[in-house]
């Protein structure tokens, strides 16, 4: 069965979660944007996902196809229902090998054939009806169809409907008063609430006809049931039999290729839920434009793990934009503590890791180069004496410039600071020199902001501060330092409360 | 059914008044949600609520004029109304406060919650029908007659029959009735489909139905008797019966729904015109002057008599200073003048005014005839602000920001001293560039400024659609507390207010 995560031969689940977590995910934040769905019910079979890098530019564009077509909102609910179609399938198998009753065990039994066949013809169905665009979804209908057409797969189905058909029919109803309680072998179709909502409401619509909660539980007989079946049982003789033939002996109903398919879906889909969630709450997000060059630009690019706590405690969320040509080299922001280029730092390189894995960045428009490789070496707090620490660092350079490709993302946030200013800037400047003869996308935060003037092939950026008299960082980044602003001016455009920016924001109503 | 007294059918709720507690604050309105409310919370809340809501929809502010008036004309009836609406309502938050102490119930007594609900509501229907049937015989053909006689005829008395039987039949459960639920053989040989067929007295042959099995006879063909000395049997009998009931229950519940939300909607609509009635009765009793405004269908325009503040009045039982204005077509009020000459009073007298003629109340003024405006905001200084010195700017302008955020072309502000926290020329300058993008916009200014800087611009260069008013002084240099037109005063006095009280 075909990957959604590479267009050939796939990584089956298990091999899958044998892949080692990256190690950029720490210094990203991504740690904690896995973590957010630790309490999904789906959790365990998702999360190794989240290691499944692309090694080309086409596995990158392949996913991003998929989760595109995921986005429609149709195909989107045909996909849910799929994946809970198949969901309830795999209950029912789980109820047949749980249950003591070998009547009920085969029951379960033919339910999953049912519902597992049923889920997969109405999916094919629905993707006929409303065609995906990518190859993937193209593919994945045509394998299910085949499967559908297989000439066994057609007889077990028609099989297991008539059987089907003949439960059905069971039907009774029972009398329950103080004194007594009667079993009878019709079926009733009044609805004494649908009664009283005619009289009472004149509304039938609304409301369950049918209790929404049976006081018998999901999977075991109760009892009653046991009671009730047995009655069945004599009176039916050749359809239990029939089901102790077609159902007596177990096989394998659901392939291991769907429900890894299912994994990989809620994968996607997760995901998108998430970025969709920061959609409604007015944050931009967007599929990147994927290129092979190294040209960049990330317009109103945020932390999407900060924004979304910045959301919750209602704090405001700041939005910055990064540009590169495919002619500059590198792009070094420099500027005060606390000045917010850490929070540039990871959401430039969440945005890499979001759009190669196919899904949206946390971004108005965005267009990266294909990277198959992200390094991150963030100043490590701790744990090392001075000398130490600039040693520990060099040696994750050299574990870096080890596992490089052509196609590298490296971040270095704050390096070398306990070396001597003169050692970092040659440290730097001598690693910043290979690192583009390699070819990488180098996104460097420094506090030698000497090395900004190195070339003029560098991008500067700068972090600013609003000169209010209290120093407060405006944790907005740009590309050229804004000085010489006179004060109420720049609060004035602040709030853009200038005559264009007013009449851009009164015009948009 | 739906109670259309506050509002048309087809009403859409327009936010109009997106920064409720700032113009709460900055008109001081608190002092006429104690006239409307007397003491009453729920009043308070509901008056508050609505009359922080006023709306750009001409068809449902005439629509709402015309109820009140109404109402004005009936106030006995509406007191009448509104105290068994109450009544109704004390009862019943009794009864769910002494059902929820018992916490999660048993099926049947939830059932029996349920009718002594429903018991609860009818009484109180059968009551409010018959004030309404007073009421109608009062009321003149409109808006109120129209609700009468829909509700008289969705609770005609076959209606209330039909509840009363229904209670009795539920009640015949408890005493020994029966229930009979439909089903099939669902997934995994489980029973589905469950669905509860009836609730009856137990037939009466079934009587001797006792002898009968004694002799193994079996009344009906296919009945198989379940036995009850099965004590597993028997429970799931027993769960199966109460899930039924307990789904009764609910169809029953959501009828009491329907019926509380009927009285709360009722409640708050009445309550509205309750707290309006005794404004009214207060107000005419000080005679200052009540109109209702003529709605003007083009845009752009305050025309009035007598405007004053009614906080003011109701806070000094005083006849304030009134002003007139004329603002056919006009977009920018420029307002300058004396230190405490009565700008902010004037500016708050037009604002409460425009306010209560788009919620459909009677206005504090002898006469007005006034456009609608999509959005009305309130940018006054804050006084709490004043330490802070560093940041005040700043403030004024994040608050402005915000508000320019929900601001819609056609809106109205109210701008009081803005900009005055930086110098001179800046403020001028930022005035001047914010006003005229709002005007651009077609948003109406109020601007009470000190800002002469901007005010000369706009007189010199005679700015289109303005208006300059400026607090008005006699021939002796008096304050007259009138604002009045004429060019823009050069100062405040505030000089000569400091010679005045510092004599050289």
């Amino acid at each position: 069965m075909i990957s959604l995560f590479v267009p050939e031969n796939g990584l089956s689940f298990l091999e899958v979660s044998e892949l080692p977590k990256p190690a950029f995910f720490h210094d990203l934040n991504l740690d904690a944007y896995v973590e957010k769905f630790r309490e999904d019910e789906y959790y365990s079979s998702i999360e190794p996902y989240f290691r499944y890098f692309p090694e080309k530019l086409s596995e990158a564009l392949y996913r991003q196809e998929i989760a595109t077509d995921l986005c429609d909102p149709d195909i989107r609910a045909s996909v849910n229902r799929f994946i809970s179609g198949i969901g309830i399938a795999e209950r029912y198998l789980s109820y047949s090998e749980k249950v003591m009753s070998s009547v009920q065990k085969w029951k379960w039994r033919l339910d999953t054939i049912v519902q597992y066949y049923d889920a997969i013809e109405r999916f094919c169905f629905e993707l006929n009806a409303n065609p995906p665009k990518s190859k993937a979804f193209y593919q994945l209908h045509q394998e299910l169809s085949a499967l559908l057409f297989v000439p066994e797969t057609v007889k077990l189905r028609a099989k297991a409907q008539e059987l089907n058909a003949g439960f059905e029919k069971l039907k009774f109803h029972i009398t329950i008063n103080k004194e007594r309680a009667t079993l009878d072998f019709q079926y009733s179709e009044d609805d004494y609430c649908a009664e009283i909502r005619t009289e009472f409401l004149n509304s039938v619509e609304s409301g369950e006809q049918t209790f929404t909660e049976s006081p018998f539980g999901d999977m075991n007989i109760s009892p009653l049931e046991e009671f009730i079946l047995n009655q069945f049982m004599k009176q039916d003789r050749v359809l239990f039999r029939d089901l102790e033939t077609f159902c007596g002996i177990k096989r394998d109903i659901i392939a291991t290729d769907i429900v890894d398919l299912i994994r990989e879906l809620r994968f996607y889909i997760i995901n998108l839920d998430y970025f969709e969630k920061m959609k409604e709450r007015s944050f931009p997000i967007c599929f990147p434009k994927l290129v092979s060059e190294k040209e960049l630009y990330l317009d109103d690019c945020y932390d999407i793990v900060l924004a979304s706590k910045n959301y919750e405690q209602k704090k405001e969320v700041v939005f910055n934009d990064v540009m590169k040509a495919s002619s500059e080299k590198a792009i070094i922001v420099t500027g005060p503590n606390q000045g917010g280029k850490t929070t540039l730092a990871r959401a430039f390189g969440q945005s890499f890791y979001f759009g190669m894995m196919g899904l949206p960045v946390a971004a108005g428009t965005a267009k990266l180069p294909f990277v198959n490789r992200i390094f991150t070496q963030f100043a490590s707090t701790g744990g090392y004496g001075v000398e130490g620490r600039l040693e520990h660092e060099l040696y994750g350079v050299k574990n870096m410039l080890d596992g490089m490709t052509k196609h590298s993302l490296v971040i270095f946030n704050e390096l070398f600071t306990s070396a001597p200013t003169m050692d970092a800037l040659t440290i730097s400047r001598e690693l910043l020199a290979r690192l583009i003869r390699m070819d990488a996308v180098c996104f460097v935060v420094t506090h030698t902001f000497e090395l900004a003037f190195d070339s003029d092939d560098y991008v500067s950026l700068v972090a600013t501060v609003v000169e209010d008299g209290s120093f407060r960082r405006t944790y907005r980044i740009v590309r050229k330092s804004a000085d010489g602003v006179a004060y109420a001016n720049s609060i004035v455009s602040k709030y853009k409360l200038d005559y264009s920016h007013i009449n851009y924001r009164l015009s948009k109503k | 059914m739906k109670v259309n007294l506050l509002n048309c059918e087809d009403y859409l709720i327009s936010d109009v008044l997106p920064f409720k507690n700032d113009i709460f604050e900055d008109l001081m309105l608190e002092p006429i949600l104690e006239v409307m409310s007397k003491n009453d919370k729920f009043v308070y809340t509901a008056c508050k609520n609505i009359l922080l809501a006023p709306t750009s929809d001409r068809k449902n502010i005439l629509h709402r004029q015309a109820a009140l008036q109404e109402a004005i004309e009936n106030k006995k009836h509406i007191f009448s109304l509104y105290s068994i609406i109450s009544e109704v309502f004390t009862d019943l938050t009794l009864l769910r406060s002494r059902t929820k102490k018992n916490g999660n119930p048993l099926p049947a007594v939830r059932v029996l919650n349920s009718i002594e609900t429903l018991d609860l509501l009818s009484t109180g229907l059968e009551r409010l029908k018959s004030a309404v049937v007073d009421a109608n015989n009062q009321f003149k053909p409109g808006i109120f007659r129209d609700f009468f006689e829909a509700f008289l005829k969705e609770y005609d008395t076959n209606f209330m029959t039909l509840v009363h039987e229904k209670c009795q039949a539920l009640r015949t459960l408890q005493v020994g009735g029966e229930i009979q639920i439909s089903g099939r053989i669902g997934r995994g040989m489980k029973c589905d489909s469950l669905t509860v067929n009836s609730i009856s007295e137990v037939r009466a042959k079934r009587k001797f139905e006792k002898w009968d099995s004694l002799f193994g006879i079996r009344l009906h063909k296919d009945e198989i008797r379940i036995s009850y000395e099965d004590v597993q049997l028997t429970r799931d009998c027993k769960d199966l019966e109460s899930t039924g009931l307990l789904h009764v229950a609910s169809c029953f519940e959501e009828f009491n729904n329907d019926l509380s939300r009927l009285f709360e909607t009722l409640r708050t609509q009445i309550a509205f015109f309750y707290g309006s009635c005794n404004l009214h009765t207060h107000m005419s009793g000080m005679a200052f002057g009540l109109c209702f405004p003529e709605i003007d269908e083009h845009p752009r325009s305050i025309e009035g008599k007598g405007f004053y503040d009614l906080t003011l009045a109701i806070k000094n039982l005083r006849r304030p200073m009134d002003n007139n204005l004329k603002g056919a077509d006009t977009l920018l009020y420029i307002i300058t003048g004396i230190n405490h000459g009565g700008k902010s009073t004037f500016v708050r007298s037009i604002a409460i005014a425009q306010i209560m003629a788009q919620v459909g109340l009677f206005v504090p003024a002898l006469a007005m005839r006034t456009s609608l405006y999509r959005g009305i905001f309130t940018h006054f200084v804050r006084n709490e602000d004043v330490t802070m010195t560093a940041g005040r700017l700043e403030e004024e302008l994040s608050r402005l920001s915000r508000i320019v955020d929900m601001m819609k072309p056609n809106s109205l502000i109210f701008l009081n001293e803005s900009f005055a926290t930086t110098s001179e020329n800046e403020g001028a300058t930022i005035a001047n560039d914010i006003i005229s993008a709002l005007n651009a916009n077609e948003v109406t200014v109020f601007f009470v400024t000190h800002i002469y800087a901007y005010a000369r611009k706009a007189y010199q260069e005679k700015f289109p659609r303005t208006k300059f008013l400026s607090a008005e002084r006699n021939e002796r240099s008096e304050r007259t507390f009138r604002i009045v037109e004429g060019e823009p005063s050069f100062t405040g006095y505030g000089m000569e207010m400091y010679r005045e009280i510092i004599p050289q």
